[in-house]
């Protein structure tokens, strides 16, 4: 098969359907009208979602965060920078009036590589040596982290470290995990805008000065992800914490019936807490509550093994892993901060993948992919860090 | 690799059995006429639009298409009885302002094997990883294509335009639009072919701390 029809076949999983009711009437109700009005006007937008409050209200930046005298703060080239940005991303956030007909023009950017200690997220209560200790201590120290609805204007700012192969990628690693680069990214709370800067190669020694722009680009609203209804702050925020009526949750959102926590079931759960954790790094803004939630859901899963864990950036954490098939897939949590730090995802045995194009032999012990969350948290401005 | 229901000058709907260009002449004098040509072409471009950037941008994109077609329509040129590809030339001019969302779903796809627009989940978790690996591999060629060679490549690919009417579309030159899909396919083929199974394991990453950004500086540029 050619790569002519590897993309027809790429295409056809989208099927051929009749466009929304919303379409059709704003293309109609355009031709009456005998003038085009602007899209925000015709299309009905997403409903907010429901718990979320609208701009302004709310007040997310730092309160999960203790300020440290450690902590990074904004240092501007410019004395206007600042108003600049800001007025900058008002106009993006403000959500009102007609899509702007170009871009917004890139963002200088520019700051120097440096070591820093751990950063904190919920409050400490303890260094978690076990598993029954960090499901204790990080469901204590969410009980005393106030839940503080992000505004839908605010950004989440992600940093993470990523492992890649000179032999490339597809889905996994096909060779060694001889790359290492750290991206930075922008996220608006409603998806509705995206920044990042990056890749910035892992290996630069401190102190390098590192320079890019940062463009923003529209983020084409809320997405999904795998396993789970939605991955809105409100939804997440209404889940339980008990784990069996979470574990209930999940199974309905993947079409699973099952009297009792079967292995497929069991997989099912790990695989979209998993999915759920990993997609703190595009922008998911998990509440406090639910993340020890899932902890304790994991400790009580059939399958799920509890061993100490280094991630790719070096920390060393405590991993929840699970044998499927023929890999490991393992994430790693912080024992102090409670937060997760990232996934490796290892061939426990030799396998064969049968394509459609073709046939992959994956070696026991190899590194399929491997990420490490540097850092995520709430701001209140694109380009701000926490 | 053209869509039964988009062919030339057919009525999907039997509303008409004019041709596009006919229902277009005739929408200068009623405008409403224009219907017949979203409700006749609309689900291709919806398709192609969702495939490129995904379903939750894809309904703003496929509604301003026609909406820019409707106010363009007085310079169509009539001896292009299909509009297809006109529509299709709107519709990736849209698309590329969707640029960043379109390359971080591709590279979501080549990292994770999840597709973030079609989803294929199945029960069983080895199956997905199977069945994902050339979608992944697909996605990682596509992200790292140029946006033009890239925007050429999915018009031939995914709308089923000649070269001619990729050139019309985008505005290039016909050699241009040659030349920009030799060159995607090329590479596109690089990306597939990538395996190399007997790569030997290398050491693992070294232990280092994580490193920070600190004493950053922003500046709107000039």
């Amino acid at each position: 098969m050619n790569e002519l029809e590897l993309l027809t076949n790429f295409r056809d999983q989208i099927p051929l359907t009749e466009p929304s009711t919303a379409v059709a009437n704003a293309v109609l109700a355009g031709l009456r009208s005998e003038e085009v009005v602007g899209l925000d006007v015709l299309l009905s937008r997403s409903p907010r979602p429901a718990g979320v409050a609208g701009h302004g209200a709310g007040n997310v930046g730092g309160a999960r965060r203790p300020r440290l005298a450690t902590r990074r703060r904004l240092a501007l080239a410019a004395a206007g920078a600042g108003a600049v940005l800001a007025a900058a991303g008002s106009l993006l956030s403000a959500g009102h009036g007609p899509r702007p007909e170009t871009p917004p023009p890139p963002i200088a950017w520019s700051g120097r590589l440096t070591v820093m200690p751990q950063d904190s997220g919920y409050p400490n209560v303890g260094r978690a040596r076990t598993e029954a200790q960090l499901v204790d201590y990080a469901t204590r120290a969410a009980a005393a982290t106030p839940a503080r609805t992000p505004s839908p204007h605010d950004w989440v700012y992600i940093e993470t470290e990523v492992a890649d192969s000179t032999a490339g990628h597809g889905g996994f690693m096909f060779g060694a995990p001889d790359e290492r680069t750290v991206g930075l990214q922008w996220v608006r709370v409603d998806w509705r805008e995206y920044a990042s800067l990056g890749p910035i190669p892992a290996s630069l020694p401190p102190g390098t000065k590192v320079r890019g722009h940062i463009s923003i680009s529209p983020g084409g609203g809320m997405g999904t992800v795998g396993g789970w209804r939605s991955v809105s702050y409100s939804y997440l925020n209404s889940l339980p914490t008990d784990p069996a009526k979470l574990a209930a949750v999940i199974l309905a959102a993947n079409g699973i019936r099952a009297p009792r926590i079967t292995t497929h079931a069991s997989v099912a759960i790990f695989t979209a807490i998993q999915t759920l954790l990993a997609s703190q790094t595009s922008g998911t803004w998990i509440p406090p509550k639910l993340a020890p939630a899932m902890y304790r859901l994991l400790q009580e899963l059939p399958g799920v093994k509890f061993d100490s864990a280094t991630d790719l950036a070096g920390r060393t954490g405590l991993g929840f892993y699970m044998m499927i098939g023929y890999y490991k897939q393992e994430l790693v949590v912080n024992p102090v901060t409670y937060a997760f730090m990232g996934q490796e995802t290892i061939a426990v045995r030799a396998h064969q993948i049968v394509g459609t194009d073709g046939t992959s032999d994956i070696r026991k012990g190899q590194v399929l992919g491997w990420f490490a969350l540097l850092d995520v948290a709430i701001v209140r401005h694109l380009g701000q860090l926490p | 690799m053209r869509e039964g229901n988009a062919a030339s000058g057919t009525a999907a709907s039997g509303e008409s059995d004019e041709d596009d260009a006919a229902l277009i002449t005739r929408s200068l004098a009623d405008p409403e006429q224009f219907a017949a040509l979203f409700h006749r072409h609309a689900p291709v471009i919806q398709r192609y639009v969702t495939r490129r950037i995904g379903a939750d941008a894809a309904d703003d994109v496929v509604a301003e298409t026609f909406l820019v077609a409707f106010r363009q329509r007085a310079g169509y040129r009539t001896d292009c009885v299909d509009a297809v590809p006109w529509l299709y030339g709107i519709a990736t001019n849209l698309v590329g302002r969707h640029r960043r969302t379109e390359v971080r779903q591709l590279r979501l796809l080549s990292r994770s094997g999840v597709d973030p627009v079609a989803e294929p989940f199945t029960d069983r978790v080895d199956d997905r990883v199977s069945a994902a690996s050339a979608s992944a591999r697909l996605g990682a060629g596509l992200a790292r294509l140029p946006a033009a060679q890239r925007d050429a490549l999915l018009l031939v690919a995914w709308g089923g335009l000649s070269y001619d009417q990729v050139a019309i579309a985008t505005g290039a030159p016909l050699g241009t639009v040659q030349s920009r899909i030799s060159r995607a396919r090329k590479r596109l083929r690089r990306s597939l072919g990538d395996l190399d199974p007997g790569v030997a394991e290398g050491p693992g990453p070294s232990q280092s701390v994580p490193r920070r950004i600190l004493q950053h500086s922003l500046s709107e540029e000039v």
